[in-house]
């Protein structure tokens, strides 16, 4: 392999592998404090895309204002939903929630086929983030997946601050280790709960929004994400930001790889990573100890 | 941790299996006249997942095929009961079995998926019930799995790709890069093509193919400009053409190397999401809505006026599907119960199609022109026609 190629895929891992961690980022901050594994998190990255798209093309809205309206919209949305559907069944078993929220991802891809038809929408790129640049003269890359890099690694930095240097990112850490014993230390968790749903909503929302350009915003688009976002947050250890972060990275720079050394499996070289890290590391990378 | 993990698969499972119990079963009484011994049909599709935008528009196309004819066929009344196959052939296989058995239908429409239709059309040549094929593709099914019930109203995979070989080598391009979706389709489509455009003296460079569930194919386009290839061959459908088109043109690649592929790559229903991406791709089809004739004239303006939509490749596969079943029955004169007469029927079934002039070979695949297709500002223009009256190979199917 040439260097110029090994470069670029390591770029086109390590983009990849952000974009993987916007989504996964929010999915494992939020079984971490809550314990909840909430399927509906694709269906939160749908939504994210499906609102600027209305925004932006019926309500007619600068782009700008579209995303913030739409991260504002699925926060509100994510607080219902813990308020409403997770907070009564916070004591019950694993299971009942993976089918509660799994039921919502059905329930909420059945209303974006309402209301927007099943065929596939468009998703603009932000005028200033169009075209792309030459690296060398033979590669040229797109600039808008640089941004998206950048975002990721923003985000990264982002949530890094909050849970390892402020007090409800240290409830947050307390959370991931002994729930029980947080709310027996006077802590109520209720608004927490909800704030952490929120955030992971968010950031949900935001990298559906961030990703609608690239990939496509059609029904059932958080679908094909989630699973592999999962894949990401199981290596990461489940619960674990910085988990998350390096499962992404090695997620996207394994993908990446893959796709050029090994082609006609490639699609197996996640899986074949994910099942090597659990019987390494049964809870993970970053998981803690059964 | 694990263990939860294990469990949740479990159920997901289980919740996948309870919506699948949950069919899309809407009996659709159309003009029920009293008395009249109405004609039973099975319409089964994928109403969700990937490709559900196919079923919605293919039971549109049919439906508006019906109301035109008066809601009746071989001068009985209609009535069509639904069936959601997921694109899942177990699920599918389910529905498949009630329709057939349960409901008692006397012809079955369906499928998309190549991966539903074995055995869908298992359970129908069992039942001895005729179906017609509304758009999967897969070659076998008029060659080597050919049955005197089964008609095929799309196209063949190799059909609709590999007059695209020789054409393509004509147009002075000789060094050929290929991609595909992992599956069978994708697989057929793109080896039709390089399998011709080897035979006319061409090199195929590089064949690619990324996997159903890929999100993002910027990790394979590095390659695709260290070997500079005269031109890029696809198959790509659905979601992932939108996804493959954007990414393809985002990366600079289009103005470098001419981007073409099966007409599924920039169907009109993913122009809109494709945009200026899709500019300058050309494919090669049996259909676009652009076609200069007047039975697609007609068709795509009474479809408008009818629905209030755009026609699309769907619409068509379903107008023309409940076209051959009304032309079949026009013969028979509504009568179903004699097979022989009724696959004899259906056999000789010839008219102006919105694709062109349509027929069946002896395999009972359509013989239909292939047009080269050009996707220019969110339209799709008709370049030329690549080869006139293509027929799939019918050497194979014996009976």
């Amino acid at each position: 392999m040439q260097l110029s190629t090994f470069l670029i895929q390591v770029l086109n891992g390590v983009q990849y592998g952000m974009l993987l961690f916007l989504i996964a980022s929010g999915l494992t901050l939020t079984f971490g404090v809550m314990g909840i594994i909430n399927l509906a998190h694709g269906a939160f990255f749908m939504i994210g895309a499906y609102l600027v798209f209305q925004f932006t093309r019926f309500w007619g809205w600068p782009l700008a204002l579209a995303y913030v309206a739409a991260i504002a919209a699925v926060v509100a949305l994510g607080a219902v939903v813990e308020r409403t559907v997770l907070a009564p069944l916070a004591n019950r078993d694993h299971l009942d929630q993976v089918l509660v929220t799994y039921g919502l991802i059905l329930i909420f891809d059945e209303l974006a086929v309402i209301q927007w038809g099943k065929d596939v929408q468009p998703a603009e790129i932000p005028a200033f983030l169009r075209g792309s640049v030459h690296l060398t003269d033979m590669i040229i890359y797109p600039v808008y997946r640089l941004a998206l890099a950048g975002a990721g690694l923003a985000c990264a930095a982002g949530l890094y601050l909050l849970v390892a240097r402020t007090r409800l990112g240290m409830i947050v850490r307390a959370g991931s280790v002994d729930r029980g014993m947080v709310s027996a230390l006077g802590i109520n968790v209720a608004p927490i709960f909800a704030l952490v749903f929120g955030l992971g909503a968010a950031l949900a929302a935001l990298a559906g929004i961030l990703a609608a350009p690239i990939l496509s915003v059609s029904p059932g688009m958080g679908d094909k994400i989630i699973i592999i976002a999962f894949v990401v947050v199981v290596i990461g250890g489940i619960g674990s930001i910085k988990g998350a972060f390096v499962g992404a990275l090695l997620v996207g720079l394994f993908d990446s790889f893959g796709k050029v050394l090994f082609p006609t499996v490639s699609s197996l070289v996640i899986y074949a990573l994910m099942a090597f890290v659990l019987v390494w590391r049964p809870t993970g990378l970053f998981g803690k100890r059964a | 941790m694990t263990k939860d993990v294990k469990l949740s698969r479990r159920q997901f499972g289980q919740a996948t299996l309870a919506a699948g119990g949950a069919v899309v079963a809407a009996a659709t009484p159309l003009r029920y006249a009293r008395g009249d011994d109405p004609l039973k049909l099975g319409l089964i599709l994928p109403y969700s997942g990937v490709y559900a935008n196919f079923g919605e528009g293919i039971t549109n196309g049919f439906e508006f095929a019906l109301k035109k004819r008066g809601g009746q066929l071989g001068g009985r009344p209609v009535q069509i009961v639904k069936g959601d196959d997921q694109l899942d052939p177990k699920i599918g296989g389910e529905v498949t079995q009630k329709i057939v058995t349960r409901d008692k239908v006397d012809v079955v429409v369906g499928t998309v998926g190549s991966n539903v239709l074995p055995i869908m059309q298992k359970i129908c040549t069992d039942n001895n019930v005729p179906l017609i094929i509304p758009t999967a593709a897969g070659n076998d099914t008029t060659r080597s799995l050919c049955h005197p019930l089964v008609f095929r109203v799309s196209h063949s995979n190799w059909q609709m790709t590999s007059p695209a070989g020789a054409w393509l080598f004509k147009r002075g391009k000789r060094r050929v890069m290929t991609m595909g979706m992992n599956y069978a389709t994708g697989k057929e489509e793109v080896i039709a093509f390089a399998d011709e455009f080897k035979k006319a003296g061409g090199d195929i460079v590089d064949q690619k193919w990324p996997g159903l569930r890929e999100l993002d194919y910027q990790a394979y386009f590095a390659d695709v400009l260290a070997k500079q290839p005269d031109a890029m061959f696809t198959f790509f459908a659905g979601s992932n053409a939108v996804e493959f088109v954007k990414q393809y043109a985002q990366a600079g690649l289009n103005e470098r190397v001419p981007l073409l592929g099966a007409a599924y790559l920039t169907d009109s229903t993913l122009l809109a999401a494709q945009g200026a991406a899709a500019d300058g791709v050309i494919t090669s089809g049996h259909y676009a809505p652009t076609l200069d004739n007047a039975a697609n004239k007609a068709f795509i303006t009474e479809y408008h006026a009818a629905t209030g939509k755009d026609a699309d490749l769907n619409a068509m596969h379903g107008h023309d599907s409940l076209e051959v079943v009304a032309l079949g029955l026009e013969r028979t004169k509504g009568d179903v119960k004699d097979r022989k007469a009724l696959s004899q029927a259906l056999q000789k079934v010839e008219f102006a199609s919105p694709r062109g002039p349509f027929r069946f070979s002896s395999a009972r695949n359509p013989v239909q022109n292939i047009y080269a297709i050009e996707a220019q500002g969110g339209l799709l223009r008709v370049l030329e026609i690549i080869q006139k009256d293509v027929e799939d190979p019918t050497a194979e199917c014996k009976v």
